[in-house]
This record gives structure tokens, C-alpha cells and sequence, in this order.
């Protein structure tokens, strides 16, 4: 007697036939589009159907500038790059992974022979195709293509929708780990609660830190972080008239050290600070935060350009570190912490769309919030049905 | 060389090791092919050749041997843009896969899907560079300066191994260094302990000439000659003697301020001389064990373990490649092309053998290092 499939798992086993695209042409102009469904694939290549895919910043920034800095989109390309999907077909060598395994897709394609594939930083490797990122397709359509190496399986107790929040996750985890070496019993401060300042205080937690402290403009944020995975937050103090902006971040760390008693060194200091924002405020607060010896690491990607108080660096011995996306052993890492239930994903997906509703998703990514007036975390689409 | 044929030194086994005339095949995508112009000999080219084995490796079909190598391009595959014919390179023998977990990490050297020329671990064999001609893949060519000779790039690959023993053993500028083996590959060891700045370097053997050698050339500071005693008889006589031998060392050569050298770089691949290491080794100190000897050793283990001399293995070499000529460009390591002290053409690889196996050429001299090419 056959057994009904719930709705869920008959979507998510489903394969489609056709292979329907969210395409970004130019600047505030979306189309769906049909492509052809692929079929070649290299010996040590995956087929993957995504099936839930999360928005992130950058999506929204190329379809508002068609552009990231250098990256500069010059033809039409598909969006879309934290997903999880099913694997629909394996090439000839592939012996980890068979059709109909539950993935989370890493995203990217190094060449694995320049200098920095070789060195062990993949993540920095100068020919690397990374989904969304022009000119490469990214992942909202019904096939994606990409190396076995590249999937990492999912047990039952993870959802495609968790799996899709591997990616940003991934991120945090490396500037946790990785980067910022954190030890362990470690004060943390991350600056920008997010959905990267969220996930990367989620992994600090996961991995031991002591104490983890949000800071943010928005209160209602801080609110979140702190029932999510941060010990305690800070709101910034309103600005004093003629103050330099170095002389308020100055101000705003001393505050902080009063208030949550930090010390300048040892064990009761600042041992790393992690911004998600890009805003030149939190680079200068942070630097002035660290206790002597601590580290900074920079993952928010914001002004190229920035005033930072580049003597405190030296006389307090800080190290200064950026954390680029994630490189081997995050992803292993991140799908372990939530599969022993280290890390929740879930309380951050907030919007759900199906695949028709993307456009949808993309204009509340951008409010901020979805038609129902409620904050925005995470928009996740579905992959085409059909 | 016949321009007709690709001249090919392949050995079928112990002893067996015939001069062939194969054709000359393209390259395929991707790949350049070589024209070799020095292949170093190196102690596990001549264990295949005496033993048709290295180790647990065993000879399965014929292979053709040579690893250290280096040449001009004669041709290239398709696909290639950055490498050109008439473009001189150092050859890194050992192609891994770049998606297994070692790879991604940087340690490719330990790849799960290694395929290293010249070498029996894996199936089908790769063959080595002891032929005219090899092709191999572009990602796995090193340009050459246009002062660096065919030989140092060659010298490259077992320059290699100890910068890769040094990274692992973190050798720095300031600290004591032990070699034990004055062969190639110790003396390589010296001048990389010295590059990366060891002020006070040792190097310890039983043959004279090879560390009188070595200190006349300037590898090391100093050097002792092992006074040749009987094998022991006992296990435990063996570790006796090994450790009366590290205190010898150390009250005639050891640092003045220290209970033991920072790094003790182990050539030799005898047990006596491992056990001997770790004793030599300062509280904290390092032990790299280069050398392939034995591969069951008895180890003193509570005088590494109980004062935090940490012991590490390595095997062969990752990233070294482009650092290493770099070396050699710089000026870094003096004297290093006089480690080649014996050259054979490929027509005479098995006299290049017979000599390696006496250790010394016709005429009596000792051999460092004897390279193989287009003589």
C-alpha cells in the first residue's frame, strides 16, 4: 500500500522538468525564463534541483545597482546562491553522493591549482565561479550544476530550508573559527544583528565562547539576538554635539567596558571582535573595545574608505583580519553544529515565498519586511515546481 | 636523443633496468611536453633499482624512474596559454587531486588520489623523468629564472623536502640546528637551517669525507664524525649507545646556552640515529624525521614526551616549489650547486646506478648528488 507523502516531502523529492530561472537583466529588471535542463556533466560533477533558497544582501544589491564594487553584471544572469536542493544526477566518479541525497550547496568553484588553491585558501582563488556573481548563474532555477566535493549531505533532522542557511552560516563560522582563532571561553563582541551578525554570534556561542555581546542601531534587533544567542546587547548613545566620530567611538567602547566590565587586558578583556556592518563607527569603536593583543575581524562588507585609529592597533598590539566568505572545513563544520542542535536556524527564517513569488521575496528582503508587517530575517524561495 | 624517439630508462626489476626507444607520444590537454635535461638520483630511485621495490612499494609492470627534474618545453597541449615552447622548468612530480579534504587545506602532499611519478604506490605506475622527453600536466611546471640552472632546478625537488621539514619544524632566525646525515639531503637541510637564519649548525656522521665536506663548503659550523662501532646486540644496548652518542654531541657540539638544539633534522633513516635525535633535542625542541629507514623503530618516547619535544613526520613536499627557486635566485643558498658532483648521460644510467650504489664514481670520488640528463 503506498503511503501518502506529506506535501513538504513530496516537493522536496519532486524533480522538475522543465528548468524555470529567476533571471536579473539589468537593474530593477527581473524575468523568469525557461533554460535548457542540463544534462552533461564532468566525472566528478553534481546535478543538483534546489529546492529552498535564502536571500542575502547581495542578491538585493545587485538588482537595485546591477553591481558589487568590481563585479559589474554585463549580461543576464540567474540570482540566487544559499541553497539546498536534491541530488538529480552524478557523474561517472562520483561515489559520495547518489540521486535523491538532501544537500546543502557550497556555491563556488575554485581552479584547486593556483597559488592560493594550493596554499590551502580556496576561498581567495582568483578564477573562482561563484553562483550570482557576474558573470556566473546562481542557483534560483531548477537545476544548478556543480562539484561533488561541493555538496555535503544533510541528515533527516535538518530541513532544505535549514540547509539553504548554511551559506550565511558558513560565513560566521569561518570569521569565528578560521579568522578570528577563536579560544575557548573568549568575550566576544559582534557588531550588526543581521542575519550574518546573528549566525556568526550563534557560532561563538556554539564554539564556546563565554560571553557574546550585540551591538546594533536598532533595539528591536538586539531584542531578537539576545532570546537567539547572544549573552547581552548595546545600543549606542545618542552623539554629543562637535564630538569627532573618532571621539565618539571612543566614547561609545569606554561605555561599553564600564558597563558590562571589561578589562583592558587578560582574561576579562575583549578577546575578539567580529563586525557584520561595514560601518565606520563599529571599525572604530571595535579597535578601541579590544583588549591588548585581541583580534578584529572584518566581515561586513560596507565603505571602502574609513578613519581608523591605526595607533591603537599598534600600542595595544591588535590584529587585524578580513574573513572572506568560507574555505575548508566550514561548511562540514557549520551542518555539524546544527545537526547536534548546537545552532538553531530556524527562529531566522521569517518569509517563505514559492518560486512564482520571488520578485516578492526580493522587494521585502529590501523593506526590511514582508506584506504582513513582520521584521525580515531570512526570505527563503522555493525551487521551481515544475 | 633521436628525434624520432622518445629514449626511455625503464626499470622491469631488480637489476633490470633497459635503455628503451619508445615513440614519442603528444601532449595531452593541458599538458607540455619536456625535454629533460637533469634528473638527480635520489635513495628511493636506488632502492627500485636494487630491490625493484621501495619498501612496501612494489614494481607491478615497468616504470620508468627519476623525480628531481627539470627541462625545456618542446611542446604543449591543448588549452595551454601561459606556458610556451623554449620555456625552461622544474618538474613537481606529484599530481593530487585538489577536491579531497588535504588538498583543500594545503597539504596536498598527503592527497588521498596522489600520483607521483616514479613511484610504485600507486596503480597504473606514473612514469618518472630517466626519458627524453615527459609530459606532464602545465599546473605542475615551475618557470625558471633565467639564472637558475638546469641542475638547481632539479636540486629544487629535494630542496624541497627540507623546506618543507623546516616550515613543519618552524625554523627560525636565532636558533640551533642538528642534521644528522651528511648526504644530499642533510647538507640541503644545513643550508636551509641557515637561510632561514640558525646561527649555530651541526651536521654529524660516520663517512669523513662527507662531513669534512660539509663543513669546508660552509653548510654547517661544525661537524662530527661518528666513531663506527659494532651493532649492538640488544635493543636495549642499541638505545644505550645512541644516547652516549647524543651526550658526545652535545658536550662537543651542543649550544652553549641550552640543554639540546632547537631542531634536530634526522637524514639518515637509522634507528640508533632517531633514538639519538630526541636526545639531542632541547626541553621544548623539535625532532623532524627526513630520513626512510625502518619503518618499526624503537623510539625513547618518555624523553620526547616528558620534555615536550615534539617529534614530526614528512613526507615529500607542498607549496615548496616556488619558494625554493626563489632561494636559489636570491643567493641564499651558497654552494648548493656543489652538491652535484657526478653526472651521467641517459645513455649511461645504469653505470649512473652501478656508481650510486658504491657510493662513489670510477675514479674513487665521492658522490653527493649524480645527475642523469643530457650530458
Amino acid at each position: 500500500m503506498p503511503i501518502a507523502l506529506s506535501p513538504t516531502v513530496e516537493f522536496e523529492s519532486a524533480v522538475p522538468s522543465t528548468n524555470r530561472a529567476f533571471v536579473l537583466h539589468g537593474v530593477e529588471d527581473v524575468r523568469f525564463e525557461e533554460r535548457p535542463v542540463p544534462s552533461e556533466l564532468g566525472s566528478l560533477e553534481v546535478i543538483v534541483a534546489p529546492k529552498k533558497t535564502g536571500l542575502c544582501g547581495s542578491d538585493a544589491h545587485y538588482l537595485s545597482h546591477g553591481s558589487i564594487g568590481d563585479y559589474v553584471l554585463t549580461s543576464p544572469m540567474i540570482l540566487g546562491h544559499e541553497s539546498a536542493g536534491i541530488v538529480v544526477k552524478v557523474g561517472s566518479a562520483v561515489t559520495s553522493l547518489a540521486p535523491g541525497d538532501r544537500v546543502a550547496m557550497e556555491p563556488g568553484e575554485s581552479c584547486r591549482m593556483c597559488y592560493s588553491c594550493k596554499d590551502g585558501h580556496y576561498n581567495r582563488c582568483p578564477s573562482m565561479a561563484f553562483a550570482a556573481t557576474p558573470p556566473f548563474d546562481g542557483t534560483l532555477a531548477g537545476f544548478y550544476k556543480l562539484p561533488a566535493d561541493m555538496c555535503y549531505p544533510l541528515s533527516h533532522a535538518v530541513s532544505l530550508e535549514e540547509g539553504a542557511l548554511i551559506e550565511p552560516l558558513a560565513v560566521g563560522v569561518m570569521a569565528v573559527t578560521t579568522i578570528g582563532q577563536m579560544p575557548l571561553g573568549a568575550n566576544v563582541v559582534v557588531f550588526g544583528a543581521g542575519p550574518v551578525g546573528l549566525l556568526t554570534m550563534a557560532a561563538a556561542k556554539a564554539l564556546g565562547a563565554r560571553h557574546v555581546l550585540a551591538v546594533d542601531i536598532q533595539e528591536p534587533r538586539l531584542e531578537f539576538a539576545k532570546q537567539y544567542a547572544a549573552s547581552d546587547y548595546f545600543v549606542p548613545t545618542r552623539t554629543v554635539e562637535g564630538e569627532t566620530r573618532l571621539a565618539y567611538s571612543r566614547r561609545q567602547a569606554d561605555e561599553i567596558k564600564a558597563r558590562f566590565n571589561y578589562a583592558e587586558r587578560g582574561p576579562q578583556g575583549v578577546d575578539l571582535i567580529i563586525d557584520c556592518t561595514g560601518a565606520e563607527i563599529c571599525v572604530q569603536t571595535a579597535l578601541y573595545l579590544l583588549k591588548h593583543g585581541g583580534t578584529y575581524v572584518q566581515v561586513g562588507m560596507g565603505t571602502d574608505s574609513l578613519t581608523i585609529p591605526i595607533s591603537t592597533v599598534l600600542n595595544k598590539e591588535l590584529t587585524v583580519k578580513g574573513s572572506f566568505r568560507y574555505g575548508p572545513g566550514i561548511y562540514t563544520q557549520a551542518i555539524d553544529l546544527v545537526s547536534r542542535g548546537l545552532i538553531d536556524l530556524k527562529p531566522l527564517i521569517t518569509h517563505r515565498y514559492a518560486f512564482v513569488d520571488a520578485a516578492k521575496a526580493f522587494a521585502a528582503n529590501r523593506a526590511g519586511k514582508g506584506e504582513d508587517g513582520r521584521a525580515l530575517i531570512k526570505a527563503v524561495i522555493d525551487g521551481p515546481l515544475a | 636523443m633521436s628525434e624520432q624517439s622518445n629514449l626511455a630508462a625503464v626499470l622491469h626489476g631488480a637489476k633490470d633496468l633497459r635503455l628503451t626507444k619508445r615513440p614519442i607520444s603528444a601532449p595531452a590537454p593541458g599538458e607540455a611536453q619536456v625535454a629533460i635535461k637533469a634528473t638527480g638520483l635520489c635513495g628511493s630511485d636506488l632502492h627500485y633499482y636494487i630491490h625493484g621495490r621501495n619498501g612496501e612499494y612494489v614494481l607491478k609492470t615497468p616504470m620508468c624512474l627519476g623525480h628531481e627534474s627539470a627541462g625545456i618545453i618542446t611542446a604543449i597541449g591543448e588549452g595551454v596559454t601561459d606556458y610556451k615552447v623554449g620555456e625552461r622548468v622544474a618538474i613537481e612530480a606529484g599530481v593530487y587531486c585538489g577536491a579531497c579534504r588535504l588538498c583543500k587545506t594545503g597539504r596536498y602532499n598527503l592527497c588521498t588520489k596522489m600520483r607521483f611519478n616514479s613511484s610504485a604506490k600507486v596503480f597504473p605506475h606514473q612514469d618518472g623523468s630517466l626519458q627524453s622527453l615527459l609530459n606532464h600536466p602545465v599546473t605542475h611546471l615551475h618557470k625558471l629564472p633565467d639564472s637558475c640552472s638546469y641542475e638547481a632546478a632539479a636540486l629544487v625537488e629535494p630542496l624541497s623536502v627540507v623546506l618543507h621539514a623546516a616550515r613543519r619544524a618552524h625554523i627560525a632566525a636565532g636558533q640551533t640546528v642538528l642534521v644528522l646525515g651528511a648526504g644530499a639531503v642533510g647538507l640541503l637541510a644545513l643550508a636551509v637551517a641557515k637561510a632561514h637564519g640558525a646561527t649555530h649548525t651541526v651536521v654529524v656522521d660516520i663517512n669523513e669525507e662527507r662531513v669534512k665536506f660539509a663543513v669546508d663548503e660552509g653548510f654547517a659550523t661544525s661537524g662530527y664524525v661518528l666513531p663506527r662501532t659494532p651493532r649492538p646486540e640488544t635493543s636495549a644496548a642499541g638505545l644505550e649507545a645512541a644516547k652516549a652518542t647524543a651526550g658526545d654531541i652535545l658536550t662537543g657540539y651542543g649550544p652553549v646556552d641550552s640543554d639540546g638544539f632547537d631542531v634536530v633534522m634526522e637524514c639518515t633513516g637509522v634507528e640508533t640515529c632517531m633514538q639519538a635525535a630526541i636526545h639531542t633535542a632541547r626541553p621544548g625542541g623539535k625532532v623532524v624525521f627526513i630520513g626512510m629507514g625502518t619503518p618499526n623503530a624503537t623510539l625513547p618516547i618518555s624523553a620526547a614526551a616528558f620534555r615536550e619535544v615534539d617529534l614530526l613526520g614528512v613526507f615529500r613536499y607542498a607549496n615548496t616549489y616556488p619558494d625554493a627557486l626563489a632561494l636559489f635566485g636570491s643567493g641564499r643558498l651558497p654552494g648548493v650547486e656543489k652538491l652535484v658532483t657526478t653526472r651521467f648521460p641517459l645513455e649511461k644510467v645504469n653505470e649512473a646506478f652501478e656508481a650510486l650504489l658504491a657510493g662513489k664514481d670510477k675514479d674513487g670520488n665521492m658522490i653527493m648528488k649524480l645527475m642523469v640528463g643530457d650530458y
